[in-house]
């Protein structure tokens, strides 16, 4: 296909490299998990392992009256190390009390879903023109992408969208369009509401192609395609 | 006897396959009789006489057929010359009779291979051949042995011919091998005409020789599925090749014909031209070469100019890219620098060579317009031209280099045009591959390095454009400091290049960007390049890199968290230093260094975490030295100051950040681990004794400690912390070494330490050295050691049954029976079964049920003390030397235990969870090659253990299902309609933190959509709608996933994507 559009042949690429990603967009400088912390938690789940004195286990399940604990240091991580026996027993009897604080904390921690999440999503989907992705060929930008996402999962969340063809006559930008929706289709929850715009001024026909993909009715129609969906599928491909 | 012949004849005749095996045999005792002598080759053929003439067109060339056997199969040596002249005249005769050719050729064949066989005779073969032969109409078997004729007289008379009969041959070949098109006898044919483009004179038939290949150019031929000959399209095309480039004569109809297919729309011809172009290049000679440079340079120059060139800063790296590439046109990029290189190749000597030389010249004055402007579109191209160019031999080298420099540094003095930094960037790259010019010819190739290389002129400029582009520009500009540091990278291996200033201000400057800049790519960049260097040059990184990292820490680390203008952290600082230790000088000189800085750092009362990260940071630089250096002078040296200083911090002063730190001393005693366990065994003896006297019998000076302790030590009457040690160091050391004390006392001073009140860290470390102890120092075939742990035995189980005892010291018996179950059955000790049966049985104990499961997995879970060292034992094989271990333990363990529980637990009905929870606690620790050959047996566990209410049981059991649905899917398939609601299910619990569970769900799940499709599309409209909920997960990974599986149904049975 490319061939016969020498203008489209040799757009600008970027390396893979090159991409954001969700660790650089957190705009963290050089990123060291704190090595010795790490080390110090395995060390005390090993000893939690290995050790058949465990005070969760014995206290909360059967509180024998005789025990005589070993002398638990001070500190506050041995308390919140999840040993991840405890819940073997204890899940059905006291739901309320298990799981560690460490763990709990996870819990509480929402990741929301943003606009690097979706980044991801579609930047992988390959041109239907070229061995490469839309992230690569800056088809998509994480700039471009704007998530309102309502923490009340029962209201409606927005995401637009704006794409940029690498040439403003692009005659697949379309089908770039509707398989960025089909692809949030079935990776977003039903609750969001997904608008696709081409960035002003990148295509000849900016009007019509909006419209296009942002018709429910003609979207849906597309999708019963089957010769379209297959091109579609094609494009996901290299998603994974 | 001649009734005898008459009979084997007819034998033959009546036989309606020559290759059945009453025909080969009465072959083969003809060929015998006439070797013999029995039957002469006259009588022979006088009783075939009349078959040979018979009118029939069956019997005549059947009986002809008998005849062209015999002698093929009769020894080469047997016929009298005068048998062999009559012969060749009476099938001569025969090859006017159209119906006998295949036999006739076929004796022929067999004729001229004769030892007496006349050459004189090859003229009148060679006449019949080409006058009397014609190919057309016969089959292709019959073709086949034409050319075999001509292949047996090159093999046997080929001085004669070459001498008498050049011509005739030669015509003879064009002759039969004209509208070939079988693709044997194409074989055949094209190997024939090497062979007499190679040995016979064919300047007057150039021409026919080379349409008489060429016609078939381009081959598109493709073996067929089942074909019998197994010749495939390529090595056709190879001896094709083969042909055109044998004599350089073929270059005047080669070259152009060759030149002109390049216009082919179709990759795979375009590829096939080029491949031969550049095997003509190879083999034709010089002189024809430079005739035809100019139109091949400037055919070939636009396959590399019109392409966009990928991006990699390495030639090597860039080759390999276009060779793996999926589709043809790709492929043709490095077949054409191969081309290039040829020409470049034919610049042998410099001398005599002038016109070559020029062309070579031609080429760079052509390609000037590019080189000299770097943002120009066919700037890299060209570059890279120029790269295959000068890196195809060093005359071409000398020649260019110089020139092709000139011209690419031509931007930085241009005081028309600024030097911007997309032009800084494109010139770095475009020098790179220059670079990897000299590296193939000097390192590669091996070639000596002149002190004048035409290159070293401009090393300077090279070097200042790197410091420039390092020191001199914005951090911002990742991409152009990322290639700086990656041609320093290059720089260092190049041979004999840079000199020992040169290198010293390239450390520096790497060194530089390491601790200025913060971006996360170039500071990786620049690691992994300082980290190769210091593989090499340890002296230059530790003379500049070292120090100044060092000067980054501290002494005390306290006030330094509100230096918030610090941007480079202690832990960055760290992981530098882990990651550049890459030689033994470093390790050596760091260990020291880390350990003055942690003695400086805990007289200033620095913090407890910093100590600690040092103490690790020594550890980890340790496990970097491989297992080629000894650590011998380690432990004389480091040891002894690394001990006193901990000693005097933990046991010691009170009021030190340390003070009775667990972490510390476990970080402490890995460096001893990995020092000991590399050290001499010799040295092993020695070490244990020294430590015993230190830690056990209390002596207060000995070599393995720099100052003297100032109270002595006793780990079994109060120290008990130091366990830790204890453990890590009878752990590493030589299981042969004899145990200072009798290792039964000493088990009992250490049950009795095990009864005292300690921290969960101490008795961990005193049990595990019972333990070991246990594994290493009793002998299953002493008798009072037996009996001692069978005493152990009766002790420890009736504690844990009686009704007096606390549960305290229940646990304590408990533990205790698990910890020497481990160690005897990693040596295999016969004890072992009794510890392990007894644990077994408790299972059905409902005091001790809840902990016995624990008690099964600690026996063949991977204790650290447990860790197996190796050294090259006898044979060459390697063996563990510090523990007393069995390969197999761990499969043994688990074959044994397994009946046991899949039949308790069938036999409660599956209401008791025990076994499944010991089940799934056992399988963490167990390799998927055991768990695979009882996957039939474990699957009915596993999937109700998928209901029970435990993270932890559902997670290991989801591991497991995971292994069976990709290693025996045909368990699973029966099962789909159960499973895949259950899994579904899983996925929906929405308040539990169980994110592990839900993502191994998936995984099975996304695995199962590899079953036949018949099995999975019932479930697909399930699965993707189920799984929508899932997509509003908490957790990132989960949805994620979630996509991804869904994806995967969506796409069900589509063929898959190349």
């Amino acid at each position: 296909m490319s061939s016969a559009d020498p203008i489209n042949a040799n757009p600008t690429v970027l390396d893979a490299s090159q991409l954001p990603t969700r660790h650089e967009s957190k705009n963290a400088t050089i990123q060291s998990q704190s090595l010795d912390r790490q080390e110090e938690l395995n060390y005390y789940n090993q000893l939690y392992e290995f050790s058949l004195f465990n005070s969760e286990l014995i206290t909360k399940q059967r509180s024998y009256d005789d025990l005589t604990l070993p002398k638990i240091e001070s500190d506050e991580t041995i308390a919140s190390i999840s040993t991840g026996f405890e819940d073997i027993t204890l899940r059905s009897k006291q739901p309320s009390q298990t799981g560690s604080n460490n763990n709990d904390n996870n819990c509480e921690e929402q990741e929301p879903i943003d606009a690097q999440e979706i980044y991801d999503l579609i930047s992988t989907i390959s041109d239907p023109e070229h061995p490469l992705t839309l992230g690569q060929l800056a088809v998509v930008n994480l700039n471009d992408i704007e998530v309102s996402n309502n923490s009340n999962h029962s209201q409606l969340s927005e995401i637009i969208i704006y794409i940029t063809p690498t040439i403003t006559h692009c005659s697949l930008a379309t089908l770039i369009g509707l398989g960025i929706k089909v692809r949030l289709e079935r990776c977003l929850p039903k609750r969001f509401r997904v608008t696709i715009l081409l960035k002003e001024g990148s295509h000849q026909s900016e009007n019509q192609v909006n419209k296009q993909l942002n018709d429910k009715e003609r979207v849906s129609a597309a999708c019963e395609n089957e010769q379209l969906l297959k091109v579609i599928g094609h494009m996901f491909a290299t998603c994974q | 006897m001649s009734l005898d012949v008459k009979s084997m004849i007819n034998q033959y005749m009546v036989a309606t396959d020559p290759n059945s095996s009453e025909a080969t045999s009465s072959v083969k005792t003809l060929v015998h009789q006439i070797e013999n002598k029995q039957l002469s080759l006259l009588n022979f053929i006088k009783l075939l006489g009349d078959y040979l003439t018979d009118d029939s067109n069956t019997i005549r060339p059947k009986s002809l057929s008998l005849l062209s056997s015999t002698l093929d199969s009769i020894e080469f040596d047997k016929l009298q010359a005068k048998e062999v002249d009559v012969l060749v005249s009476f099938y001569s005769s025969k090859m006017e009779d159209p119906q006998c050719t295949m036999e006739t050729l076929k004796g022929i064949n067999a004729l001229v291979s004769m030892k007496m066989f006349r050459p004189s005779s090859l003229k009148v073969i060679l006449n019949d051949l080409k006058e009397k032969y014609e190919s057309r109409g016969q089959l292709a078997s019959t073709r086949y042995f034409a050319f075999l004729i001509l292949q047996s007289i090159m093999e046997a008379k080929l001085e004669y011919c070459q001498t008498n009969l050049n011509d005739l041959f030669v015509e003879t070949f064009l002759h039969v091998a004209k509208n070939e098109k079988d693709p044997k006898n194409l074989m055949i044919s094209f190997k024939l005409n090497k062979a007499i483009s190679d040995n016979f004179n064919v300047d007057k038939f150039s021409e026919d020789m080379f349409d008489s290949v060429y016609c078939y150019f381009p081959i598109s031929f493709r073996a067929p599925e089942n074909d019998p000959y197994k010749i495939t399209g390529d090595q056709l095309k190879q001896a094709l090749r083969d042909c055109l480039s044998a004599k350089s004569i073929y270059a005047k109809d080669s070259i152009p014909n060759l030149i002109e297919k390049l216009a082919s729309t179709s990759p795979t011809v375009k590829l096939d031209v080029l491949k031969s172009l550049n095997q003509c290049i190879e083999n034709y000679d010089t002189k024809t070469i430079e005739e035809y440079w100019i139109s091949l340079w400037n055919s070939l120059k636009f396959e590399i100019l019109h392409k966009e060139i990928a991006s990699a800063e390495d030639l090597a790296a860039l080759i390999k890219y276009y060779e793996e590439g999926d589709n043809e046109s790709e492929r043709v990029i490095p077949i054409t620098w191969n081309i290039f290189q040829s020409m470049s190749n034919k610049y042998t000597d410099p001398k005599e060579q002038e016109g070559v030389r020029d062309y070579l010249i031609l080429i760079v004055d052509e390609l000037s317009k590019y080189l000299k402007d770097s943002e120009d579109t066919k700037s890299r191209q060209s570059a890279v031209i120029m790269a295959s160019i000068c890196s195809a031999n060093v005359n071409s080298f000398n020649l260019l280099i110089a020139k092709v420099m000139k011209l690419l540094i031509t931007p930085i003095n241009d005081p028309e045009q600024a030097f911007t930094i997309k032009k800084q960037r494109m010139l770095l790259s475009n020098i790179s591959f220059m670079l990897d010019a000299y590296y193939k010819l000097f390192n590669t190739d091996g070639l000596f390095v002149e002190h004048n290389n035409p290159i070293f002129e401009y090393k300077d400029i090279i070097l200042t454009m790197v410091n420039q582009s390092l020191l001199a520009t914005s951090n911002v500009e990742v991409t152009l400091r990322c290639l700086a540091i990656k041609i320093i990278g290059k720089l260092f291996t190049l041979k004999s290049f840079l000199t020992a200033e040169e290198r010293q201000l390239l450390v520096q400057t790497l060194s530089e960007v390491l601790l200025e800049d913060d971006n996360v790519n170039t500071f990786k960049q620049a690691l992994s390049s300082l980290n190769s260097i210091s593989k090499d040059h340890p002296s230059i990184v530790l003379q500049y890199t070292i120090p100044k990292l060092l000067t980054l820490l501290p002494d005390n680390d306290l006030n330094q968290a509100e230096d918030l203008n610090k941007h480079i952290t202690n832990e960055k600082v760290f992981d530098i230093l882990s990651s550049i230790s890459e030689n033994i000088l470093i390790i050596n000189s760091l260990i020291i260094r880390l350990l003055n800085k942690l003695s400086t750092v805990l007289q200033s009362n620095g913090s407890q975490r910093y100590a600690r990260e040092l103490l690790l940071t020594i550890s980890n630089i340790l496990n970097k030295l491989n297992h080629k250096e000894s650590t011998n002078d380690n432990l004389r040296k480091f040891v002894p100051r690394l001990l006193s200083l901990i000693f005097e911090n933990v046991i010691f002063n009170e009021s030190s950040v340390i003070y009775e730190d667990p972490i510390a001393l476990e970080f402490t005693a890995r460096s001893l681990k990995k020092i000991i366990t590399e050290a001499d065994l010799s040295l092993h003896q020695d070490t244990l004794d020294n430590f015993y006297k230190v830690l056990v019998s209390g002596e207060t000076t000995n070599v393995i400690l720099s100052n003297a302790l100032v109270k002595p030590i006793s780990v079994l009457k109060s120290n008990f912390i130091l366990f830790s040690l204890f453990t890590a160091i009878l752990g590493s050391v030589d299981k042969f070494v004899i145990f200072p004390t009798l290792s039964r006392d000493f088990v009992d001073s250490l049950v009795s330490v095990l009864d005292i009140e300690t921290t969960l860290s101490e008795r961990q470390a005193t049990i595990q050295t019972l333990s070991l102890v246990v594994n290493k120092w009793f002998k299953s075939d002493n008798k009072e050691d037996s009996e001692y742990l069978e005493k152990m035995f009766v002790s420890l189980s009736s504690q844990v049954e009686s009704k007096s005892t606390t549960l305290s010291q229940k646990l304590k018996s408990l533990e205790l029976i698990a910890w020497i179950n481990k160690s005897l059955l990693l040596k295999g000790d016969p004890l072992s079964d009794k510890y392990r049966s007894y644990l077994v049985s408790l299972l059905d104990n409902p005091d001790m049920s809840l902990l016995v499961p624990k008690c099964l997995a600690i026996a063949i879970a991977d204790a650290p003390c447990f860790e197996q060292f190796k050294k090259a034992g006898p044979f060459g094989k390697s063996t563990t030397f510090n523990i007393n271990v069995r390969p197999l333990y761990k499969q043994k363990f688990f074959d044994t235990l397994l009946p046991v529980l899949t039949k308790k637990f069938k036999e409660t009905n599956g209401d008791d969870k025990t076994y499944l929870t010991t089940l799934s606690l056992i399988l963490n620790h167990v390799n998927k090659e055991i768990v695979i050959p009882h996957l039939n047996e474990i699957l009915p566990l596993i999937l109700s253990s998928l209901s029970v209410n435990s993270n932890l049981t559902v997670s290991s059991s989801l591991s497991i299902l995971k292994i069976a649905i990709i290693e025996s899917p045909h368990l699973i398939e029966r099962q789909m309609n159960s499973l895949v609601p259950k899994l579904l299910e899983l996925l929906s619990i929405t308040n539990m933190d169980n994110e592990d569970v839900k993502i191994k769900s998936l995984q099975c799940l996304i695995a199962m959509s590899n079953f036949q499709l018949h099995l999975v599309v019932p479930f697909r409209t399930l699965i993707i709608n189920k799984l929508e909920s899932v997509l509003d997960d908490k957790s990132r990974s989960v949805r994620r996933l979630a996509c991804d599986c869904r994806e995967v149904y969506y796409e069900l049975g589509q063929p898959k994507a190349e």
